[in-house]
C-alpha cells in the first residue's frame, strides 16, 4: 500500500482513501481511522461496512484469526483483535470470556456457577458462553464481587 | 522443575482431601469403639485408614483433576464412579481390615447408610454453593449493568 501524506491549507485534515475495491487492508485502515470515534467499523459478507455502537454487539469471538461480531441480528467482522476490542471497549462493558471470546457485560441475561470455578453466562440472544477458569475471577472482580 | 512444582501442588490439594476423609474415618472408628465400650483404636488400624484415604483422595483427583475445567458432558458417570469408589474402598477396607471388630450386621449397615449420606451431603454442599453463587453473581450482574 502507497501512503502519500500532503501538507495542504485545509480547514480541516482530510483523509481521501484510493482502492480499486475495499479489500480486507483497506477495511483495516477504514476501521482504525473510524475507531477514534466509539463506534466500531465492522463488515458483513457482503464487505459493505456498518459503523455499530458497542452496546449493539453481544460477544465477539476469533475463528481462524478472524474476529467475528455478533449482534441480536446479525454477524460481521472486524479487523480490531479482542484484545483491541476489550481495551477499547472496556469501560462500555466489554470482557474478556476467554483465550477467543469477548462479551459485552450488558448483553448477559444471567449467569450460572459451574464447577472448577468456570461461569456460564447466557446472553440476550439465549446463546450460552462459557467464562473459562482463569476469566471467571476478572468478572468476578468486575462485577464487584 | 515445572513438573516437580506441578507434582508438590498436586500432592498438596490431595494430602488435604487426604486429610479430610482421615478424620471422618477416625471419628466413626471411634464413636463406634466408644459405643462398643473400647476406649483405644490401634495404630496399624489407624494406618491402613490413612492409606485407604490417600488412596481414595489419589483416585478421586484423576476423576476430577485438581484445578481444571471438568466437562459437563459425564459429568454424571464421573460422580457415579466417585461414589462406587468410595464405597469399594471405605466399605471394602472396613469389612476386610476388620475396622470395627465385632459390630453386629445392623451397625454395619447403619454405618453403611451414614457413608452414603455423607456422600450425598458433599455433593449437596457443593450443589448449594453453586446455587449461592449463581444469586451472588446475577446480582453482580444486575448492579453492575444498572449501573452504568
Amino acid at each position: 500500500m502507497k501512503i502519500t501524506v500532503e501538507h495542504m491549507d485545509l480547514p480541516e485534515n482530510e483523509v481521501i482513501l484510493r482502492c480499486p475495491a475495499l479489500d480486507e487492508e483497506m477495511l483495516g485502515v477504514l476501521s482504525l481511522l473510524r475507531s477514534g470515534l466509539q463506534r466500531l467499523c465492522v463488515w458483513d459478507d457482503n464487505r459493505r461496512t456498518t459503523l455499530l455502537t458497542p452496546d449493539e454487539v453481544v460477544y465477539c469471538e476469533t475463528v481462524d484469526d478472524r474476529v467475528f461480531v455478533y449482534t441480536g441480528q446479525a454477524m460481521y467482522q472486524t479487523a480490531l483483535g479482542l484484545g483491541e476490542l476489550e481495551s477499547r471497549y472496556s469501560g462500555l462493558g466489554f470482557f474478556r470470556a476467554g483465550k477467543s471470546a469477548v462479551v459485552n457485560l450488558h448483553q448477559i441475561r444471567s449467569l450460572v456457577s459451574q464447577g472448577a470455578g468456570r461461569i456460564q453466562a447466557t446472553l440476550a440472544t439465549g446463546e450460552k458462553l462459557m467464562v473459562s477458569r482463569r476469566y471467571a475471577p476478572l468478572l468476578r472482580e468486575r462485577l464487584g464481587l | 522443575m515445572e513438573q516437580f512444582n506441578r507434582f508438590y501442588l498436586w500432592g498438596v490439594e490431595t494430602k488435604y482431601h487426604m486429610g479430610l476423609y482421615f478424620s471422618a474415618a477416625v471419628s466413626f472408628k471411634g464413636l463406634v469403639s466408644v459405643l462398643m465400650g473400647g476406649w483405644t483404636v490401634e495404630i496399624l488400624t489407624l494406618l491402613e485408614m490413612l492409606l485407604a484415604c490417600f488412596a481414595f483422595a489419589c483416585l478421586e483427583s484423576a476423576i476430577f483433576p485438581h484445578g481444571k475445567e471438568w466437562p459437563k458432558e459425564g459429568q454424571g458417570k464421573r460422580v457415579l464412579l466417585w461414589a462406587a469408589l468410595a464405597n469399594l474402598i471405605f466399605a471394602g477396607c472396613g469389612w476386610a481390615l476388620c475396622w470395627f471388630p465385632g459390630i453386629p450386621l445392623w451397625g454395619a449397615l447403619v454405618l453403611l447408610l451414614i457413608l452414603e449420606y455423607c456422600l450425598a451431603a458433599m455433593w449437596y454442599a457443593l450443589r448449594l454453593k453453586e446455587q449461592r453463587d449463581t444469586a451472588a453473581l446475577n446480582q453482580g450482574l444486575r448492579r453492575f449493568q444498572e449501573g452504568a
